[in-house]
C-alpha cells in the first residue's frame, strides 16, 4: 500500500482508532494483521517470502540465545544465509546472469518475476535482529508474533527505516494510550512528509522526467537543471516516506529511529552520510565497516574498508552498475577528503577563508552539495542505456551558453525552464526554499511545537491553509510511487 | 482530550477544508461557459441525434480519427440511411464508447467500429468522469475497477476543478470559440449536424504531420474482446456490426508497419466481427492530414469515407 494513496487514508485512521480501542494483549495481532494486509496489496504472494524468514530468524534467534561456543555462530550463518540468500536470489540473479553474458562467459535465460517490495530493507532488519541476539544486545524474542511484527511493522516495512531490535521490540510490550500531544505531533510529521512527497517531489518529477527520459536530446544547462533537481527530488521523496513512516509511528505512541537531518546542509561528505539514510548507513557502519577493521586498521586499509562498504551500500540498492558506480563515488569522495585534509586546511589558512566561517561553512556545504547532486546522476541513470547515462556525465557542462544568450528569454524557457511555464518552473523553486526555510529554523526548535503553541485562531488558520496549499499544488494525476520501494 | 474530542477535531478540519473544494466543485462559476463551449459536452449534441434518429441508422463509434476524417453527408446518401458520428476521443476507451451506444441500437442499425491502433478497453476515468460532469448520463458507462479507484478519480476531478477555478480567477480571461477561427478545433459547436469534427476545415494544416506512438508492447486483446462482447450482443438484436481500421498517415505507416501488422494479427486472431479491408485501404498521403497521423483534412475524409462506402457496399449493405 502507498503512503500517498486512497487506500491508505482509509488504512491508517482504521487501523489506528480500532487500535486505541484494543485493550493492549491484543494490539500485537491487529498491527500485524494490519501489516499483512499493507504488504499484500503489492503482491500477496509475496507475503510467503517474508514469512520464510521471519521463521528462520526467529528460530536463529532462540538457538543462538540457547547456544554455546561455535554452535551460536552457525546458527548466526544460518540466518544470514537465509536473508542474503533471498535478497540475492531474488535481487542479484537477474544481474548476475546479465553480467555473466555481457562477460561471454555464460547464456541463460533471464528468471521472470518482479522483485518483492522493500526486500532490501526488511532482509536489513532482520539481519540486524539476530547478529545483536548473538553479540549479546538483545534477548532473543521468544513470543512469534511480536517477532514477526518487529520486522512487519508496517510503518517501516517498505522502505525503513531500517531499525535495531533494541528500539523496537521493548515498545511492543509498552502499553500506549491515547495522548493528544503525540498523536497531533505524529500527524503533523505524516502531513509534512505527504507534502513533502506529493507537493515538491511530484513536482520537481515532472522536470526531472522530462530531461532524463531522452537525455541525448540535452546537453549543458537543462543537464545541470534536472540533476539539481533530482537531487532535491529524491531527498523529498525518500525522507517524506520516512516522515510519514515515523509520524505514522508515533501516532501510535512507537518512536522509530530518525532517518534524516537535514542532509543538504552537510560540509561534508562524510557529514552527508551521517545525515542522509542514517538507519543504513549505520547499519553498514556497525555490521560491516566495524567488522572489517573500522579505524582501527592502517591507512591504506581504512580506504580499501570504506571504498569496499560504500560500492556494497551501492549494490544494496540495485543489482545495477550505476548503483554500485554511485556508491563508489561516494567511496572514492571519503578516500579522495581524507587524503587532502591537510593541503585543504592549508588552502584555507593562506586564502583567510578560515577566519571567515560562514563564507567557509557555504562553500563547504555548496562544494558538498555539488558532489552529492554530481553523484545522483548515476542513481537517477540507473534505467538508461549506458551510453546514455554516460552522455549526461559527458555533457554536464557542454554546450553552455554566453552570457547574452543566457539571458534572452526563449533560452531560459527551453533550457532552464524546460519548457514548462515560468509560474511553474518558479513554483518548483520557491517550494524547494521553503524546504529549506523550514529546515533552517528546524535547526533549534521542533517546528511542530513552535505550531502547537500558537493561539488557537492561527494555528487552525495554518492548518487550513497547508491544506489547501497541499491540494493546489499537489501532484494527483497518477499515484506516484516511491524511488526507494524498488529497493 | 479524549480519541472523541480529537476526532471530532479532525473531522471539522476535513468538512472545512474538503468542504471548500466540494463547494467549488457544485457551485462552479465557469460550468455554465463550459458546458456551452467545452469539447467534453459534445457528448450531448451526438447523443441528442443519437437518440433522435429513427432505425434503421448507422452509427459511427471511434476515436478523433472518425471525428476529423468522415464525412457522413456522403454515407447518409450513399446507404440512404440517417447517420450519426459519435467518435469523439480515444482515450475514452473501448468499453466505454460502446457502453454509450448499445442501448440506442435497434433492429436494422448498422455500427461501424473504428478503433485507433492505441485503443484500450478501460480508457481514461478521469476523461470520462470530465463527460459526466456535463452530461450526467456518462456515469452509467464508466466502470471503476473498485471502490477506492471510484473515490480517487472522483476525487481527483475535484482537486483539477478547485485547481482550474482559481486559475482561471486569477487569469481572468474567458475564451470565445467560433467555428469561423483558425485556430480552435475542440470546442461545442465544432461539429456539424452528424457530428463530423468541422472546426478544423478553414485551420491551417501542419506542414508536416508529427511522429505517432505506437508500443508493441501494447496488446489490443481487452479492447478485441470488448468488441467482440459488443458484436454478440448487436448481432442478437438484429444490429448489422463492421470494423474498419483507423486511418493512419502514409509515413508514420512505414515506420510502423512492423507494429501495425502485430495489431492486425491479434484482430485476425481474436475478433469475431466482420472487418471490413486492410489497415492499407485507409494509409493516405501525409498531405491529407491535418495534424496528426489520425486527424484527415477534409479532403482527406471525403476519400476515407468514399473508401468506407465500397466496402460496406462489398460486405451488402
Amino acid at each position: 500500500m502507498l503512503f500517498n494513496s486512497i487506500e491508505f487514508l482509509l488504512f491508517f485512521p482504521i487501523v489506528t482508532i480500532v487500535y486505541f480501542l484494543l485493550v493492549h494483549k491484543h494490539r500485537w495481532w491487529w498491527l500485524l494483521a494490519a501489516s499483512c494486509v499493507f504488504y499484500m496489496v503489492f503482491k500477496p504472494e509475496y507475503l510467503l517470502i517474508l514469512g520464510f524468514t521471519i521463521v528462520v530468524d526467529y528460530y536463529a534467534g532462540i538457538w543462538i540465545e540457547n547456544a554455546v561456543g561455535k554452535q551460536r555462530k552457525w546458527f548466526l550463518i544460518l540466518s544470514l544465509v537465509a536473508n542474503i540468500g533471498v535478497l540475492a536470489f531474488f535481487k542479484y540473479t537477474n544481474f548476475a546472469i546479465f553480467a555473466l553474458a555481457q562477460a561471454n562467459i555464460a547464456h541463460y535465460k533471464l528468471l521472470d518475476f518482479i522483485l518483492p517490495i522493500g526486500l532490501s530493507f526488511h532482509t536489513f532488519q532482520a539481519m540486524s535482529y539476530t547478529i545483536e541476539v548473538y553479540r549479546g544486545n538483545q534477548k532473543a524474542e521468544k513470543h512469534f508474533g511480536l517477532y514477526a511484527l518487529y520486522v512487519m511493522f508496517y510503518p517501516q516495512l517498505v522502505a525503513g527505516p531500517i531499525e535495531r531490535p533494541q528500539n523496537v521490540l521493548h515498545q511492543f510490550y509498552e502499553k500506549k494510550s491515547f495522548d493528544y500531544q503525540r498523536v497531533t505531533s505524529g500527524l503533523k510529521l505524516m502531513a509534512w512528509g505527504l507534502f513533502k512527497k506529493v507537493v515538491i517531489a511530484d513536482r520537481l518529477t515532472l522536470f526531472v522526467d522530462k530531461v532524463y527520459d531522452t537525455p541525448t536530446q540535452y546537453e549543458g544547462v537543462p543537464i545541470i537543471i534536472a540533476t539539481i533537481f533530482f537531487t532535491f527530488q529524491i531527498y523529498c521523496d525518500f525522507s517524506g516516506y520516512s516522515d510519514i513512516a515515523l509520524g505514522s509511528a508515533e501516532v501510535m505512541g512507537f518512536k522509530l529511529m530518525k532517518n534524516f537531518d537535514r542532509p543538504y546542509f552537510s560540509k561534508s561528505i562524510s557529514e552527508f552520510w551521517r545525515r542522509w539514510h542514517i538507519s543504513l548507513s549505520t547499519w553498514f557502519r556497525d555490521y560491516l565497516y566495524i567488522p572489517l577493521g573500522g579505524n582501527r586498521v592502517s591507512k591504506t586499509r581504512q580506504n580499501f574498508n570504506q571504498f569496499f562498504v560504500f560500492a556494497v551500500s551501492g549494490l544494496w540498492h540495485g543489482a545495477n552498475w550505476n548503483f554500485i558506480i554511485w556508491g563508489a563515488l561516494h567511496g572514492f569522495y571519503l578516500i579522495f577528503a581524507r587524503i587532502t585534509q591537510k593541503p585543504r586546511a592549508y588552502f584555507n589558512k593562506i586564502t583567510g577563508l578560515e577566519k571567515v566561517p560562514f563564507i567557509l561553512k557555504t562553500v563547504q556545504a555548496f562544494t558538498t552539495f555539488c558532489l552529492v547532486a554530481f553523484a545522483w546522476i548515476f542513481f537517477r541513470g540507473n534505467y538508461l542505456e549506458q551510453s546514455q547515462c554516460w552522455h549526461l556525465v559527458t555533457h554536464l557542462f557542454s554546450n553552455l551558453p554566453s552570457t547574452k544568450e543566457f539571458l534572452t528569454y526563449n533560452y531560459i524557457a527551453k533550457n532552464v525552464f524546460l519548457e514548462f511555464t515560468m509560474v511553474e518552473f518558479l513554483i518548483a523553486v520557491g517550494l524547494i526554499i521553503f524546504m529549506e526555510i523550514i529546515h533552517y529554523i528546524q535547526r533549534d526548535k521542533s517546528i511542530r511545537q513552535i505550531v502547537s503553541n500558537y493561539p488557537t485562531a492561527l494555528r487552525w488558520t495554518l492548518y487550513y491553509l497547508f491544506i489547501m496549499a497541499f491540494f493546489i499544488l499537489g501532484i494527483f494525476d497518477q499515484p506516484a510511487k516511491f524511488i526507494y520501494f524498488q529497493f | 482530550m479524549n480519541i472523541k474530542q480529537f476526532l471530532l477535531k479532525a473531522l471539522l478540519l476535513s468538512i472545512l477544508t474538503w468542504g471548500t473544494i466540494e463547494a467549488v466543485f457544485l457551485f462552479d462559476p465557469y460550468k455554465k461557459h463550459d458546458l456551452a463551449t467545452s469539447y467534453y459536452a459534445i457528448i450531448i449534441d451526438k447523443f441528442q441525434r443519437l437518440q433522435s434518429l429513427k432505425s434503421p441508422k448507422v452509427v459511427l463509434i471511434a476515436g478523433s480519427n472518425f471525428a476529423y476524417g468522415i464525412n457522413s453527408k456522403m454515407l447518409e446518401d450513399s446507404l440512404k440511411k440517417p447517420v450519426v458520428n459519435m467518435a469523439i476521443h480515444y482515450d475514452y476507451g473501448a468499453k466505454y464508447m460502446l457502453k454509450q451506444i448499445s442501448p440506442e441500437l435497434h433492429k436494422g442499425d448498422t455500427v461501424i467500429m473504428g478503433f485507433e491502433y492505441i485503443i484500450e478497453s478501460e480508457g481514461n476515468k478521469s476523461e470520462q468522469l470530465l463527460m459526466a460532469r456535463y452530461f450526467p448520463k456518462a456515469k452509467e458507462w464508466i466502470e471503476f475497477d473498485d471502490i477506492f479507484e471510484d473515490i480517487r478519480e472522483n476525487s481527483q476531478l475535484r482537486i483539477n476543478t478547485f485547481k482550474t477555478v482559481l486559475e482561471r480567477l486569477i487569469k481572468n480571461e474567458q475564451i470565445t470559440y467560433d467555428i469561423a477561427d483558425t485556430t480552435h478545433i475542440f470546442f461545442r459547436g465544432a461539429t456539424n449536424q452528424y457530428g463530423d469534427l468541422i472546426s478544423h476545415y478553414n485551420n491551417p494544416r501542419f506542414k508536416e504531420i508529427p511522429r505517432a506512438i505506437l508500443s508493441d508492447k501494447v496488446s489490443l486483446k481487452d479492447a478485441i474482446a470488448d468488441m467482440n462482447d459488443f458484436y454478440s450482443a448487436m448481432k442478437a438484436k438484429g444490429v448489422n456490426v463492421y470494423f474498419v481500421y483507423p486511418t493512419y498517415s502514409k509515413a508514420n505507416y512505414d515506420l510502423d508497419k512492423k507494429i501495425i501488422d502485430k495489431y492486425v494479427k491479434e484482430y485476425n486472431d481474436y475478433a469475431k466481427f466482420p472487418i471490413l479491408g486492410t489497415p492499407e485501404d485507409f494509409v493516405f498521403s501525409d498531405t491529407l492530414y491535418h495534424d496528426m497521423a489520425y486527424h484527415l483534412t477534409q479532403k482527406g475524409g471525403e476519400i476515407r469515407t468514399q473508401k468506407i462506402i465500397q466496402l460496406l457496399s462489398k460486405a451488402g449493405q
